[in-house]
Order: C-alpha cells, then sequence, then structure tokens
C-alpha cells in the first residue's frame, strides 16, 4: 500500500458516525463502540499533534492487537489503526502513519469504551501495556 | 431469489436487500445487453477497504425453476459481483438504486451511495505468511538452533512427531493425530491472506479450509446448533454438529481448538504431513500464518519443536484437543 503526504490526516468536518472496534478476538465478533463528536473532535487533535513516522507491519498476535476506528468523511471510507505505538490512517488507497509516543492516542481511544467492556478484557489490554 | 449486498463495510455487516421478481428480471436483461462475464463475489483480489462492489447471490428456490433466468441467454452464477470493472458497473449503479425504495428496509444511507458513486477501492496485496511447502524449512532451519529458547516444553499431549515414542498424555482428546493414515494436507495460507479474502474469513474459516466469507464464523451454526458457551464443551458441541470427529477421517482436515475461557475460541489446522508437520491459523480478520505467538515456526521435528499444544497462544489457555473431518465435508457458516 503507497504512502503519501498526509497533512491534515483527520479532516475537521464531524462525520455522522464513529465506530471503534477493539481488535482481540479470533472467532467471534470484536467488541465495538461509537464515537461522539466531541470524542472525534478530541481523537483529530491528538492526531494531528502526532509526529510522520514510517509505516510497519501491524501484530497479528493472538489476544489484543490494537483499536481501529472507521468513519466516511467527504464521501470517503476512513479507517484509523492504532497498534504498538503508531497510528495509521488510511483513505481509500493512501495510507500515512504516526509516531504514538507513550501509545497516549492508543490509551485514550480505549479508555473511551472501557466502560462498556468486561472486566476480563479490560485486564487483557491493560496486561499487554504492561509487557 | 436475489439478494443483494453493498460490499462497503469490513468489520459491520454489509447492507442487503432483496429483489422483487420484475427487478431480477430488469437486471438479468441489462447483465445480458452488457454481456460481461460475471466475475465470482469474492474474485478480486486488489478490492480494498471502502465500497468494493455489490454482490448478487441467490438466497433462496422460488419455485421458477424454468421461470424468468431460464428465458434469458445469460445464466447467473450462484453469486457474482457487479460494479468493480467498467462492464458491470452500468447494472451495479442500477441496482444500488433498487435499496432507495423504503419497503426493502435496505439500511443503505445517502453517505453510503456518495461513497460508491465514487467507485470502488482498490488496494495491493497484504504480506503473505511464509509458505512451509516452498520454504522446505527442514533443509535451512537448524532445529537444534531454532529450538534452543524453547527446547522441551511438553505442553498438552505432546510427544510424538517424529520422536519415535508414544504420546505421554494420551488423555487430551484424540491426541494421536499424526498417525492418521489418509489426510488433507494444505498450506494455503495464501490463498486465504489475498485482500479479498483475510478481513472476510476467520480462524474458523481457515481451520474447515472453507473460504466462507463469513467473518465470524461459529462451530455448530453450519450444523444447526450454534456454540452457546465460550467453553471447551460448548465449542466441541458445536463442532460436532458441524461434523467434525474424534478419530482420523478419510482425506481428513485435522484441527485444534483452544479457548479463551469465556470470551473466545481458534484454532490451528495441520497443513503438513511428516517430517516437519506444520500447523497453521488465522487471527480473526488478519493474515493467516504458520508461527506462533512468541514467532516460533509451527513444526516439528524429531520430536522437538512447536505445534499448538506446546506454542505460545496467547490467552487461549484451554486446549480441548484435536478434530478430524473429511475435506470434502467441512463447511462453516
Amino acid at each position: 500500500m503507497p504512502t503519501v503526504s498526509i497533512r491534515t490526516p483527520l479532516e475537521s468536518n464531524l462525520p455522522n458516525s464513529v465506530q471503534v472496534e477493539l481488535d482481540i478476538f479470533s472467532g467471534r465478533p470484536n467488541p465495538f463502540w461509537a464515537l461522539d463528536n466531541t470524542q472525534f473532535s478530541d481523537l483529530r487533535e491528538r492526531v494531528t499533534a502526532l509526529v510522520r513516522s514510517p509505516c510497519r507491519s501491524l501484530t497479528a498476535a493472538l489476544g489484543y492487537r490494537g483499536l481501529v476506528v472507521q468513519w466516511v468523511q467527504s464521501g470517503q471510507a476512513r479507517q484509523l489503526r492504532v497498534q504498538r505505538g503508531i497510528v495509521e490512517v488510511t483513505t481509500g488507497s493512501d495510507m500515512a502513519c504516526f509516531e504514538d509516543s507513550q501509545r497516549a492516542v492508543e490509551r485514550w481511544l480505549f479508555a473511551t469504551g472501557k466502560p462498556s467492556l468486561n472486566v476480563d478484557l479490560v485486564a487483557q489490554v491493560e496486561r499487554h501495556w504492561q509487557r | 431469489m436475489l439478494e443483494v449486498e453493498l460490499d462497503i463495510f469490513s468489520g459491520m455487516p454489509n447492507p442487503t436487500w432483496i429483489l422483487s421478481e420484475k427487478e431480477e428480471q430488469a437486471l438479468i436483461e441489462r447483465l445480458d445487453a452488457g454481456s460481461a462475464p460475471l466475475a465470482d463475489g469474492a474474485s478480486n483480489d486488489q478490492l480494498g477497504l471502502g465500497y468494493r462492489g455489490l454482490i448478487v447471490r441467490h438466497i433462496k428456490s422460488d419455485g421458477r425453476p424454468t421461470g424468468a433466468h431460464a428465458a434469458t441467454r445469460i445464466e447467473l452464477p450462484h453469486e457474482f459481483r457487479v460494479g468493480d470493472t467498467a462492464a458491470t458497473l452500468p447494472a451495479a449503479q442500477w441496482l444500488l438504486k433498487t435499496s432507495e425504495k423504503a419497503h426493502k428496509h435496505s439500511q443503505v444511507s445517502d453517505a453510503m451511495r456518495e461513497i460508491a458513486a465514487a467507485g470502488v477501492s482498490l488496494v495491493h496485496p497484504a504480506d503473505g505468511a511464509a509458505d512451509p511447502v516452498s520454504t522446505q524449512p527442514a533443509d535451512n532451519v537448524d532445529p537444534a538452533s531454532e529450538f534452543s529458547r524453547f527446547p522441551t516444553m511438553p505442553g498438552e499431549g505432546a510427544d510424538s512427531p517424529d520422536g519415535c515414542s508414544p504420546s505421554a498424555d494420551m488423555g487430551v482428546r484424540s491426541a494421536s493425530w499424526w498417525n492418521c493414515p489418509s489426510n488433507t494436507f494444505l498450506a494455503n495460507a495464501a490463498t486465504f491472506n489475498r485482500p479479498a479474502n483475510v478481513g472476510r474469513n476467520n480462524c474458523y474459516c481457515f481451520a474447515s479450509n472453507h473460504l466462507a466469507g463469513v467473518r465470524y464464523a461459529l462451530p455448530g451454526r453450519r450444523g444447526g446448533r450454534p456454540a452457546t458457551s465460550i467453553t471447551c464443551s460448548g465449542v466441541i458441541a458445536g463442532l460436532y454438529a458441524d461434523g467434525w470427529k474424534d478419530g482420523c477421517q478419510q482425506n481428513g482436515l485435522t484441527i485444534v481448538l483452544v479457548i479463551w475461557p469465556g470470551q473466545d475460541y481458534h484454532f490451528y489446522r495441520l497443513v503438513t504431513g511428516g517430517p516437519n508437520w506444520w500447523w497453521g491459523h488465522k487471527p480473526g480478520g488478519t493474515p493467516a500464518k504458520y508461527t506462533d505467538d512468541c514467532g516460533n515456526s509451527l513444526y516439528q521435528v524429531n520430536g522437538r519443536g512447536y505445534a499448538p499444544n506446546n506454542c505460545c497462544r496467547g490467552p487461549y489457555t484451554d486446549f480441548c484437543g484435536y478434530f478430524y473431518q473429511n475435506n470434502s465435508t467441512a463447511f462453516v457458516a
């Protein structure tokens, strides 16, 4: 997949709906939750403040594999995947990556859905971060 | 009866709607007029995130076996894709309009129509996993070095390939998998890792060697008794309903079930025979691979190495045993 220069990784207009997926299961459906407009704006600010980074292969391990955000903006499906200190933003066939220092975006994004997750899943993710 | 699926989402279910008899006939006439070859529903390797066209499939015999379809020159495949080629674009644009009728409850929004109007999204192929057949691991890997970090971990039902000793733990369900006389071995991770397949088939699809296009295939759903609890016994009941057995089968696939207690299930499939006995697996919508969660290659030589019973499995701590089914009858839903 080619990488491109995406100066503004997330546009400022608000999408109708934003879904966050906790990528953690192998067989069963992953847990989903929604971001509201305020949370999406917050996400946009956090990602815009990140420094560009080379993209790298994402893990395909068993258990926690990061978070995936999906939405539609300006008529295009968008995806943001955050994992192991990298934020990967995909628009169509274009991709840009950013350094998520201290996993700040990942932790914040996870916190937006934490109340809806069962304690075992929360523990699994937090154990993963302690490694 | 034809169902149309707007192929646009990755994790969430795509919107679908049913065509009326009149619309079916109109579609056939449009396809016939274009004389375009119809692509298999999942055949385009270059389709990626976002709009990927419309999938049309027969979902039910409607008592018109010699009716509308047979009256035309075109014969519809069971499932096909339109909108991913220039030839089928007009038919796709017309089909999408059929979703607008309120009584169809298609859940296709204006935003989705806007995306579809921009055309299909294409990507480059994803990274594939190593192929144990083509890489011939036994020729270029020194087992003593490869296994030095993890040399003697026994695991559940360990021993064997080909350590020339019987299993020390026959308490594990159907543990003597290496003795089956008739097997189907397919190291076909690359097939499941094509862009059109990787996000649409889970661990159970890969284990069953069935490109079902079912992102969340569940043991027992195909057999009419879906697993109701995420325990070994609960998921095994689903496997039995789907035709899996405890003992060797003719042209058999050999799979292993492991459980993340109360949360999820995962499968491994034996993809080659001796002397290497490679295993493969596919974590959710990510690529199938022949390595475990610690990066170890999943094969064994001379009784040493890694297999599902002793490899790194993350949170999937419960080992439920080995299951077998003829490759020709192993299907998922």
